[in-house]
């Protein structure tokens, strides 16, 4: 896990996006947060331009899957898979060393969290709360170093948005993972503290 | 009124463009897909990969497997009928000799990949279409894009390699199914010795007819699925879409299908 520390910074490069919204470049060192302020729709457009090329191939992001984590607002769950496999699935895809180990953890980590008795059951639409907690427990088996975060607390009851944040900060501060926070408010940053700012509808660099 | 007739010819000017530059945009975005799907299948990561091999399997099992029952049944049947009115015919006309043509040139060459096809477009179709679209409008690409996958690697590749095995091997069973139950009943009935009509079967059908059997076996399945995953990927996020992809993906591959049959037939002719 302390191997995080010897990652590089993650350069995002500049992005400009329609809506007269630019995204200026930045760096991301491990441990910082980055919140990034902009409308919802900007918010996909941003992500969409971050994993999809212009052309439709693959992404510019460098190690998704690996070094990168995504916790995507209601969007963490392959329908015809159970919610076991969506856990395991990038681990599989990429068949790492790390792999194996993973599967070992796995049976840890859900003791810890309130998803163990649908590991089973076919994923099919879930609420909110489970889409994040499944997205997190992936960053947690494949040990992000960054992780791209979405209002993950969205759509979900008072008692639940605080269970996950609880758990969400932990796994941030274990894996001392430097995050993305994607948030419409400025005044959400999901319970983490920003190191930065970006309002990308003022387009300026407020801290 | 010349500035009328000016306007009307300016007017399907603009049309005759809009609606070639749709096909030729159509055309361009299948083609691509297809490309990226087999170059998918060709350059084999599926199979190191336990997460995409996993959704090879269960395609492939959902796709043929599942259908293994239905193509027996269907091939006793065409066995019963088709088998039993070629080798009458060829008793009438008192010409043996026929029997392994016509089973050969019809029921091998045309019938078992043409039928296959039709009726792995009928089980198979429209869950592809419909899964697909649901998956589209999901958003389910974009979290695969977040996990490092290739969409076409997970989603497209699994399916084209389903139909293609599927389609290889339940052509190949109607086939031995149709011609063994058909000898069954000749034999049974009286209607001619089993040893002569294996005689006459062995003679008549010739190499090429199982290379083409073979070759359509494969292609049309393959063909098929392809318009199928272009247009459930066409549902885009918008779910009402599904049902309508789903009619013209069933009519746009039974239409490819047959037109590649009259284009291997126009080839033949020429051969």
């Amino acid at each position: 896990m302390n191997k995080i520390s010897l990652l590089k910074p993650m350069v995002f490069p500049a992005i400009e996006l329609s809506n007269q919204c630019y995204m200026p470049a930045f760096t991301l060192h491990s441990g910082e947060v980055m919140q990034l302020v902009a409308p919802e729709d900007v918010q996909e457009e941003l992500i969409a331009a971050w994993l999809i090329e212009q052309d439709g191939k693959q992404s510019r992001m460098q190690g998704l899957g690996k070094q990168v984590g995504f916790v995507l607002n209601g969007l963490g769950l392959v329908a015809n898979l159970t919610i076991k496999e969506n856990i395991m699935l990038p681990l599989l895809y990429h068949k790492t060393k790390q792999t194996d180990v993973a599967k070992t953890k796995l049976a840890a980590l859900v003791e810890e969290i309130e998803i163990k008795d649908m590991m089973e059951e076919q994923a099919g639409l879930r609420s909110a709360r489970v889409n994040s907690e499944v997205s997190l427990c992936r960053c947690v088996l494949q040990q992000a170093a960054y992780i791209i975060m979405q209002q993950p607390q969205s759509c979900m009851s008072k008692t639940e948005a605080k269970q996950f944040t609880e758990r969400m900060l932990k796994v941030v501060r274990d894996l001392r993972a430097g995050v993305v926070y994607l948030t419409a408010s400025g005044n959400d940053c999901g319970g983490l503290t920003a190191n930065h700012q970006v309002n990308l509808k003022l387009q300026e660099k407020v801290s | 009124m010349a500035g009328k007739r000016v306007f009307n010819i300016h007017f399907y000017a603009d049309y005759i463009g809009c609606q070639i530059f749709r096909l030729l945009t159509y055309l361009n975005q299948s083609i691509q897909l297809s490309l990226e799907s087999l170059m998918a299948v060709l350059n084999m990561h599926w199979y190191t990969r336990p997460a995409v091999f996993h959704v090879v399997v269960r395609q492939t099992y959902f796709t043929g497997v599942m259908s293994l029952g239905w193509i027996i049944g269907t091939g006793v049947l065409v066995g019963l009928l088709a088998v039993y009115s070629i080798v009458s015919f060829a008793q009438q006309i008192q010409d043996l000799s026929l029997i392994g043509m016509l089973i050969g040139h019809v029921l091998l060459q045309e019938f078992a990949p043409i039928l296959i096809a039709i009726f792995l477009l009928m089980r198979s179709g429209v869950a592809v279409v419909t899964e697909l679209g649901s998956i589209q409008a999901r958003g389910e690409p974009t979290l695969l894009a977040s996990l490092g996958i290739p969409h076409v690697e997970y989603l497209f590749m699994p399916r084209l390699v389903g139909f293609a095995i599927s389609g290889l091997i339940l052509t190949f069973t109607f086939a031995f199914v149709a011609v063994w139950v058909g000898g069954a009943v000749v034999s049974l009935t009286r209607t001619l010795p089993l040893s002569e009509y294996l005689f006459e079967v062995r003679s008549g059908i010739e190499f090429l007819d199982i290379i083409f059997m073979v070759v359509k076996g494969t292609l049309y399945p393959v063909l098929s699925v392809l318009v199928l995953m272009h247009q459930g990927q066409k549902v885009g996020q918008d779910p009402n879409q599904i049902p309508v992809r789903a009619t013209y993906g069933m009519l746009g591959a039974l239409a490819f299908v047959g037109i590649t049959d009259l284009f291997f037939l126009l080839m033949q002719g020429l051969l």
